[in-house]
């Protein structure tokens, strides 16, 4: 047995690609952008797969709501759109694309920090309003410059070795790669007070978890250098927006270049605004080959899954999901009918319904899935 | 796939030292870990799960709740190693069902804990702790008690439980010190390995318990092994043993031995291991004036630390090389 999928929902813009790809695997697929939240909830019964992208929340209620779903598919990397805890409590599988959108971000990383450096779309506009000013924009060079890098995975190392190429100083810090790794990709590991003052630019390419929430904040940028420019193509929230809206009109920050925003589209458009901030509409995954290639990668992970063939991209599902051999085919059939059983003998069956199950005996994988389909039943 | 870039395969550990400074890990075998792997702390695994998919080992110790919450749910999971030899905490059956590969640290620890078990029975037979107290206490001591008397180990009687690796080495101790030794194994070892150590099989514990003086414990704890020493069993032995076990707390019915030593059925307990561990402090056992409890030190030393840390970390490279590994738990 494999993962069967009949119906997926997919409710954020993705390539067409994916569609196809699904469709010709035997796969109803429906996509729906313009669901709100509450037309998710009532939809969502409806279907055992899900792909988003980063605009729609799959929040606890939402996953509570998804009685028949088995798998979320993200096309893209970060999964904070996603309450992964429910989704793995509930026995759902949260797949992501690790690598697709990495050139994308990285290249648009690479981008603000040229056009910080010589305020480009200020001078642009500046043109297009019929001034001719050039003192205004006095630019500095890139060559010998040093970029702090927070976050040395995949994309802050295609960052790294791109800005190299500009004869940059690339320093950096991340929490779990060591710092004879990232020498061979020619960063210096540094804690991140060792950073904070030798930064000319600073970027930040982590996940948003409680530990990098508001990372970027008054403290660190009474750390900086004066004038010190700060990139976020990563996640709203990393950088806190207040602190950096005091750091600009108190010349602390030099500029900023913000793809991210704590709230998408922002409520209140002063940092937008302010003319020292160059801002995108959340664009870092924003290329035909970035979309055509997670696209593609989700929905081939998915079938992958049917067929039984690997869970690539499996943030939380058992390792070798030999829970999709035929052996345990027998044990999940006997759950769904112990817990179509146990759902007739109990009457009336609601969201306040409890199921214990208790399980003796040896094979105690096999219980564990019959526990989990008795409780879905 | 389209991956720009594969990230390096990553291993799980609970934290580091720094992090944790009696659980954690020591900085020098993670920076020999971080030679070949990512490291991984629980936290920060909690903290951002999308740091799981790297995660093809887990490098384990002690026996901890969310070991299954956890591992369990690591797609790429290809070994468990864990830092001792006793996987009584590791459902290993369950492991390999789902293709992953679960390994110990036998054999190089067994010297280390061979000495234990003799410390022990050496500790337990000379009274050592109560000397101690005597000697060193804050008691004011007028003259020291010539009439008060341990028991030689030499020429007295050893039984062993368990005549695996550790307990061939405890045999080879005590034959050193001059002991009569006899022992209980699931199978019988070679002439020639009874001969090495001088030391004679009981096909039963009927036929072992009542000749010891001291019974030392060796065996891993498994469902058989599980309350071994009952009530009835230490009514099987001699009022003047000892009992010492390095093995598992739960092979000794705990109430069962509080009984024993409280009626003296029989003299005296020496315990590396109990459960749980460690005992609550108003644990009835701990009001008892013959019993030593040494807190699970069996193999903790340095140097024998560093082999079973080596010894994981080989488990854990071989697996990823596609190499056998050196020693795997089937379940």
């Amino acid at each position: 047995m494999a993962l069967t999928l009949k119906k997926v929902l997919i409710s954020d813009e993705v390539d067409p690609k994916c569609v196809q790809i699904l469709q010709a695997n035997g796969v109803d697929v429906v996509k729906d952008t313009k669901l709100t939240k509450e037309q998710l909830i009532q939809e969502i019964p409806k279907y055992d797969g899900l792909i988003v992208r980063s605009a729609t929340k799959v929040t606890a209620d939402v996953i509570a709501a998804a009685s028949n779903l088995k798998i979320i598919g993200r096309a893209g990397t970060g999964v904070d759109n996603i309450d992964c805890d429910a989704a793995t409590k509930k026995g759902i599988i949260v797949m992501n694309t690790p690598g697709g959108n990495t050139l994308s971000a990285a290249e648009l990383t690479c981008t603000m920090v040229c056009v910080l450096s010589r305020q480009v779309p200020q001078a642009n506009d500046s043109l297009r309003a019929g001034r001719w000013d050039r003192k205004k924009f006095m630019g500095s060079e890139i060559f010998g410059k040093t970029l702090a890098i927070v976050g040395l995975g995949r994309i802050g190392k295609e960052v790294a070795t791109r800005m190299q190429s500009f004869g940059m100083r690339t320093i950096g810090f991340d929490p779990i790669i060591p710092a004879d790794v990232v020498a061979e990709f020619g960063v210096e590991w540094m804690s991140l007070e060792e950073l904070w003052p030798l930064a000319d630019y600073i970027t930040v390419h982590t996940p948003l978890i409680p530990k990098t929430k508001n990372m970027i904040n008054a403290e660190v940028f009474s750390k900086c250098k004066k004038g010190v420019k700060i990139i976020n193509v990563a996640r709203g929230g990393i950088v806190d927006e207040e602190a950096l809206l005091e750091a600009l009109n108190a010349g602390i920050c030099g500029g900023a270049a913000l793809d991210v925003f704590i709230q998408e589209p922002p409520k209140d458009f002063t940092l937008v605004q302010h003319p020292l901030v160059v801002s995108t509409p959340h664009l870092g995954a924003n290329t035909t080959e970035a979309q055509s290639r997670v696209a593609e990668e989700i929905a081939q992970q998915f079938v992958d899954a049917m067929q039984g063939k690997s869970l690539f991209g499996a943030l939380n599902a058992q390792a070798l999901s030999n829970a999709l051999s035929p052996a345990t085919q027998p044990w999940v059939t006997l759950g769904e009918a112990l817990g179509r059983l146990a759902a007739s003998l109990a009457g009336e069956v609601n969201s306040n319904t409890q199921v214990q199950v208790i399980t003796y005996g040896e094979y105690r994988m096999q219980c564990r899935l019959i526990e989990h389909r008795i409780a879905r039943m | 796939m389209a991956e720009i870039d594969k990230p390096r395969p990553a291993v799980w550990i609970h934290a580091r030292q720094k992090d944790d400074p009696t659980q954690g890990f020591n900085p020098e075998f993670c920076e020999r870990v971080e030679k070949h792997f990512d490291i991984i702390c629980h936290k920060d695994l909690v903290a951002n799960p999308i740091l799981g998919a790297n995660i093809v080992g887990a490098l384990v110790r002690g026996s901890r709740m969310y070991l299954e919450n956890t591992l369990d749910l690591l797609p790429n999971l290809k070994i468990i190693a864990n830092n001792g030899v006793g996987v009584d905490h590791i459902d290993v059956k369950k492991y390999n069902q789902l293709g992953v590969k679960v390994a110990n640290t036998p054999d190089v620890l067994c010297d280390s804990v061979a000495d234990m078990a003799v410390t022990l029975m050496l500790a337990s037979a000379r009274n050592l702790i109560p000397g101690v107290k005597l000697a060193m206490g804050s008691e004011p001591v007028q003259e020291l008690n010539q009439n008060w008397l341990g028991n030689d180990v030499c020429f007295a009687t050893l039984g062993i439980v368990g005549m695996g690796g550790i307990g061939f080495k405890i045999a080879q101790r005590a034959k050193a010190f001059q002991m009569n030794i006899y022992y209980h194994n699931r199978k019988r070892r070679s002439t020639a390995e009874e001969s090495t150590v001088g030391a004679s099989y009981c096909a039963s514990l009927e036929e072992l318990l009542p000749k010891c003086d001291y019974l030392i414990i060796a065996c891993p704890q498994t469902p058989e092994t599980v309350g071994m020493f009952s009530e009835a069993r230490f009514k099987q032995m001699k009022p003047s043993a000892t009992i010492i076990n390095v093995a598992r707390g739960k092979i000794i019915d705990q109430e069962a031995l509080y009984t024993a030593l409280k009626n003296k059925t029989i003299k005296a307990a020496a315990l590396d291991v109990t459960y749980p561990e460690p005992l609550p402090r108003d644990h009835p056992l701990l009001t008892l004036p013959n019993i030593i409890i040494s807190p699970h030190t069996g193999s903790a030393t340095v140097e024998t630390r560093r082999k079973m840390e080596m010894l994981m970390l080989e488990n854990v490279l071989a697996e990823v090389e596609g190499r056998p590994l050196p020693s795997e738990v089937k379940g």
